[in-house]
C-alpha cells in the first residue's frame, strides 16, 4: 500500500474505476461498517463484530458471504443492494493526517490516495479534478463518504467501549446447510449478548439509551435474521 | 456446639501470601455480607525473597479465578510468555547436547502412546520435536498466541516469566481493591493460643491484636507460625538434591529488538546449573550449585562467563547470593495454621515447582475451606497426606534430571547417580521404564503434579532407552502413530506461519491489550 496525500497537480490525470469487481478485491467476505449505517444496513445485511487480526481489537462488520472469499452482493460489476456500505464506496481513498513535521497529533485530516489500488487508471473511469483543478462531483461525493466514516469510526469506538465495559460481546457460531448439501460455518464472528444486555441495571440502560447506544445494540441483534437472506442468495446462485 | 470458621488471617506479603489471600477471597466472596473475611498482615521490615520468575500454565487459571485482567498483569509485571524449558548440556555435557520439556502434550496423548513408535521409526528426530509443535515454535522465539486470541487462551499451551517483586505488588492492589482483602502493614510480635493449642490472636507492633479462625503462614524461610511457633520439624532433602546456593543477576537486553526467548533455558554446569529467563524488560539469570562440589568464587566465575557474550561489561553486574536449604516441613497444616510457600519448604528452582505448589495449596485450602473448626482436623490430615505425596513426586522428578546424566566432569554428577541418593520410588519407576513405556497408569493420583508426558519428555530427551516389548505394536496402533506424526507436521506448518514473535506479541499487548473474548 502506497498512501500519499491527494494532490490536484500530481494526480490531475488520474481516473478511478467506480464499478465493482473481483479484480478490485471486492470479493472479501466482510466489510467494516459504522453505527451511523446500522439502520440502513439491517434491512439487507447481518451486522457482527470481528477482530482486527493486527491489533486484536473489535470492529463492526457486515457479513457478505459464507465462504472465505465470497461476496454474495457482488454481481459482475454491480453491488446488488439498496444500500452499499460506506467502506465499499470510498474507492482507493482514505483519510490521513497532514504531515506537519512536528508530531502529527493535531494535524488536520486530509484525503489520501492509495497509489497501489487497482482502481486507479489513466484512461477509463471517473476523473478526480476538472481542468481548473477543482474537484469533480465524483471526488466531492467521496469526500462526504470519508467525512461520514470519520464521524462513524469515533462512534464505533465509543459503542465498542460500552460493549466491553458491560461484557456484552460474545462469540457466535453460525452453521447451516445449503440446498446442494454443502455445509457452511463462517468463523471469527461475535455479536451482542442479548440476555446480559437485558440484565443490565436500570441506570445503565437509561444511560445507554440516552446516548443512542441501546438502539444501535438492538439493531445489531436484530440484523442476525439477515443471515437467512445470505443463505437464500447463495442458494439462488447455486441454482443458476 | 460447632465453631464456624469466619476469619482467615494470612501472614506474609510475598507472592505466596497474596496468591493465597486472593484465591480464598475470590472463591468465598470475601467481604460480602455473611461471608468470610480475609486479612493479610505484611511486615514493613522483611524483604520479599521473590523466588521463581517462572510459572506453570496453571497460573493462567489461578489468575483468572481471581478476576485478574491478563492484559494488566502482562503490562505491570514485566511478563513474557513461557512455553517450557530447554535443557542444555544436561545429558552428555557436549556442545550439541540439548532437549526441550515443552508445555503441550504429545500429539494424541489422551488416545495413545507415541514413545514406542518414535523409538522404532523416528529416532532421527528428537522426541519432543517428533511428537509436538512447541519446540519448533520455541526455536524461532515465536509467541504461544496471537494478539486476537482472547485473554488466558492460547493457540498452544503457555505459562509466564514474571518479575516476582512486581507481581506481589500487582496482586496486592488487585486483592485490596477488587477482592475485599484487608491489608495490615505491621510486624507480628507474638502469638497467643487457646487452651487446645489453636492460635487465637496475633499481637502486632502497632495494630494491636488480630483475631482469626484460620491462620495461613506465608512468612517465607522464617516459617514464623508453623516452624517457629508450632515447631513442626523440617525435613532436609539435601541427601537427594544437592543444590544449596543460588547466585542471581539481572541482565539487560542487548537492544530494544533483541529476541525474547519464550522458554526457560537451563544450562548444566560442573556443580549445578544456570537458569536464563527472559522477561519483557530484562533477563533473569542465576547459577544454582552445590557448595560441597564447588567454591563460591568458581560458581560466580561460571555465571559471569555464561553472561559475558551478551553484555558489554559483565563485571559491572551485581550478583545476589541466596542460601537454599532443600527440604520441607513434615506437616504443613497444624491445628488451625497452614503453611504455604517457602514456609512449607523449598527444593531448588529446577522445573519452577515453587509457585505451582503455592497455587495448588491455595486452591485446596479455598476448595476444602473447613466450615467449622470441627471439620478442620480432617481437612488438615488430608491436606498433609496430599502435599507430602506431592513433595515426594516433585523430588523424584527433579532428581530424574540428574540421575539420567552421563556427565563425569565433576563429582557432583557422579554423586548424584549414587544409589543411596536416589529415592526408592524413583529407582522403581526407572526399572519399570526399562521394560515398558511411561504411561498414565504408572502413577497413583488423578491430579499428579508431573504427568506421564513430562517424564516422557525428560527421559527420551536425555537418551533413556526402553527395551522394545515382545508384544510389539498392532497395525492399528502403527496407523494411529503415523497419523499423529503427520498431524504434528501439518500443525507445525500452520502455526509457524501464523504466530508472531514473542516480542511482537508483547508489544501488541502493550499497545492494544488482549481481547476479553
Amino acid at each position: 500500500m502506497r498512501r500519499v496525500p491527494l494532490d490536484n497537480v500530481k494526480h490531475r490525470d488520474l481516473r478511478v474505476a467506480t464499478a465493482y469487481g473481483v479484480q478490485y478485491g471486492d470479493d472479501a467476505r466482510v466489510v467494516a461498517v459504522v453505527p451511523q449505517e446500522f439502520r440502513k444496513l439491517v434491512a439487507e445485511y447481518p451486522v457482527f463484530l470481528a477482530k482486527d487480526p493486527r491489533t486484536g481489537r473489535f470492529n463492526f462488520i457486515v457479513l457478505l458471504g459464507l465462504d472465505q472469499e465470497e461476496n454474495l452482493f457482488l454481481d459482475g460489476p454491480r453491488w446488488d443492494a439498496q444500500y452499499v456500505p460506506l467502506n465499499a464506496r470510498r474507492g482507493p481513498f482514505v483519510v490521513g493526517r497532514a504531515s506537519t513535521g512536528q508530531g502529527d497529533a493535531n494535524a488536520a485530516t486530509i484525503v489520501h490516495i492509495d497509489l497501489d489500488s487497482r482502481r486507479i487508471q489513466q484512461t477509463n473511469g471517473e476523473p478526480l479534478f476538472r481542468e481548473d483543478g477543482t474537484q469533480t462531483p465524483y471526488l466531492q461525493g467521496v469526500g462526504s463518504v470519508l467525512a461520514e466514516l470519520m464521524v462513524g469510526i469515533d462512534t464505533a469506538r465509543s459503542l465498542l467501549g460500552k460493549l466491553e465495559l458491560h461484557d456484552l460481546i460474545e462469540p457466535v457460531q453460525i452453521h447451516g446447510r445449503l440446498a446442494d448439501g454443502t455445509e457452511f460455518a463462517p468463523d471469527g464472528l461475535y455479536t451482542i449478548h442479548e440476555q446480559r444486555l437485558r440484565d443490565l441495571s436500570a441506570e445503565s440502560i437509561v444511560e445507554l439509551h440516552r446516548a443512542g447506544y441501546l438502539e444501535q445494540m438492538y439493531l445489531v441483534i436484530a440484523s442476525l435474521q439477515r443471515v437467512a437472506d445470505l443463505v437464500s442468495r447463495k442458494n439462488r446462485r447455486l441454482s443458476r | 456446639m460447632s465453631t464456624p470458621v469466619k476469619s482467615i488471617i494470612v501472614v506474609g506479603g510475598g507472592t505466596a501470601g497474596w496468591i493465597t489471600a486472593g484465591v480464598i477471597a475470590a472463591r468465598h466472596h470475601a467481604g460480602a455480607e455473611g461471608a468470610i473475611t480475609v486479612t493479610l498482615i505484611e511486615s514493613p521490615n522483611v524483604p520479599i525473597v521473590g523466588v521463581g520468575e517462572g510459572t506453570w500454565p496453571t497460573m493462567r487459571s489461578t489468575l483468572r479465578s481471581m478476576g485478574v485482567s491478563e492484559t494488566e498483569f502482562v503490562r505491570e509485571c514485566e511478563v513474557s510468555f513461557k512455553q517450557g524449558a530447554r535443557f542444555q548440556r544436561w545429558a552428555s555435557g557436549g556442545d550439541d547436547d540439548a532437549y526441550y520439556h515443552p508445555l503441550v502434550l504429545p500429539q494424541g496423548f489422551l488416545k495413545g502412546n507415541l514413545v514406542p513408535h518414535w523409538q522404532e521409526r523416528r529416532r532421527d528426530r528428537p522426541f519432543a520435536e517428533a511428537v509436538c509443535v512447541q519446540t519448533a515454535i520455541c526455536d524461532r522465539n515465536l509467541a504461544p498466541k496471537q494478539i486476537a486470541t482472547p485473554e488466558f487462551a492460547g493457540v498452544v499451551n503457555y505459562a509466564y516469566h514474571l518479575n516476582a517483586g512486581k507481581f506481589a505488588g500487582f496482586l496486592q492492589r488487585h486483592c485490596c481493591s477488587k477482592l475485599g482483602v484487608r491489608h495490615v502493614v505491621d510486624d507480628v510480635t507474638s502469638v497467643l493460643t487457646r487452651p487446645n493449642g489453636d492460635i487465637a490472636v496475633l499481637m502486632t507492633a502497632h495494630n494491636g491484636s488480630i483475631e482469626g479462625d484460620l491462620f495461613v503462614d506465608c512468612t517465607g524461610f522464617r516459617s514464623l507460625l508453623l516452624g517457629q511457633h508450632y515447631g513442626v520439624p523440617f525435613r532436609s532433602r539435601k541427601q537427594v538434591l544437592f543444590v544449596d546456593t543460588a547466585l542471581a543477576v539481572q541482565v539487560p537486553y542487548q537492544s530494544e529488538d533483541s529476541p525474547i526467548v519464550s522458554h526457560t533455558v537451563s544450562t548444566a554446569q560442573p556443580a549445578g546449573w544456570i537458569w536464563d529467563i527472559g522477561l519483557s524488560s530484562r533477563r533473569g539469570v542465576g547459577h544454582v550449585y552445590s557448595s560441597a562440589h564447588t567454591s563460591a568464587d568458581a560458581a560466580e566465575q561460571a555465571l559471569r562467563d555464561y553472561i559475558r557474550p551478551s553484555v558489554p561489561d559483565v563485571e559491572a553486574l551485581s550478583v545476589r547470593k541466596i542460601d537454599i536449604n532443600p527440604g520441607h516441613r513434615t506437616r504443613f497444616w497444624e491445628r488451625n495454621c497452614v503453611a504455604v510457600g517457602l514456609s512449607a519448604g523449598f527444593l531448588e528452582p529446577l522445573e519452577a515447582s515453587a509457585l505451582v505448589l503455592v497455587e495448588l495449596a491455595a486452591g485446596m485450602i479455598a476448595e476444602q475451606m473447613p466450615v467449622t473448626r470441627e471439620a478442620m482436623d480432617i481437612v488438615a490430615r488430608r491436606f498433609n497426606d496430599k502435599f507430602l505425596y506431592r513433595w515426594d513426586r516433585i523430588i523424584d522428578f527433579l532428581k530424574l534430571h540428574y540421575v539420567l546424566s552421563t556427565r563425569t566432569d565433576n563429582a557432583f554428577w557422579i554423586d548424584n547417580r549414587a544409589a543411596p541418593t536416589v529415592p526408592d520410588s524413583l529407582s522403581e519407576l526407572l526399572e519399570l521404564w526399562k521394560h515398558q513405556y511411561p504411561w498414565h497408569g504408572d502413577f497413583v493420583q488423578k491430579d499428579e503434579v508431573f504427568p506421564a508426558a513430562s517424564y516422557q519428555y525428560v527421559l527420551y530427551g536425555m537418551g533413556f532407552a526402553t527395551n522394545p516389548s515382545h508384544l510389539g505394536q498392532s497395525t492399528k496402533e502403527r496407523q494411529f502413530a503415523a497419523e499423529q506424526f503427520e498431524e504434528n507436521e501439518r500443525m507445525a506448518c500452520r502455526l509457524l506461519a501464523a504466530l508472531p514473535s514473542n516480542r511482537e506479541l508483547l508489544q501488541a499487548v502493550r499497545s492494544y491489550g488482549m481481547p476479553k473474548v
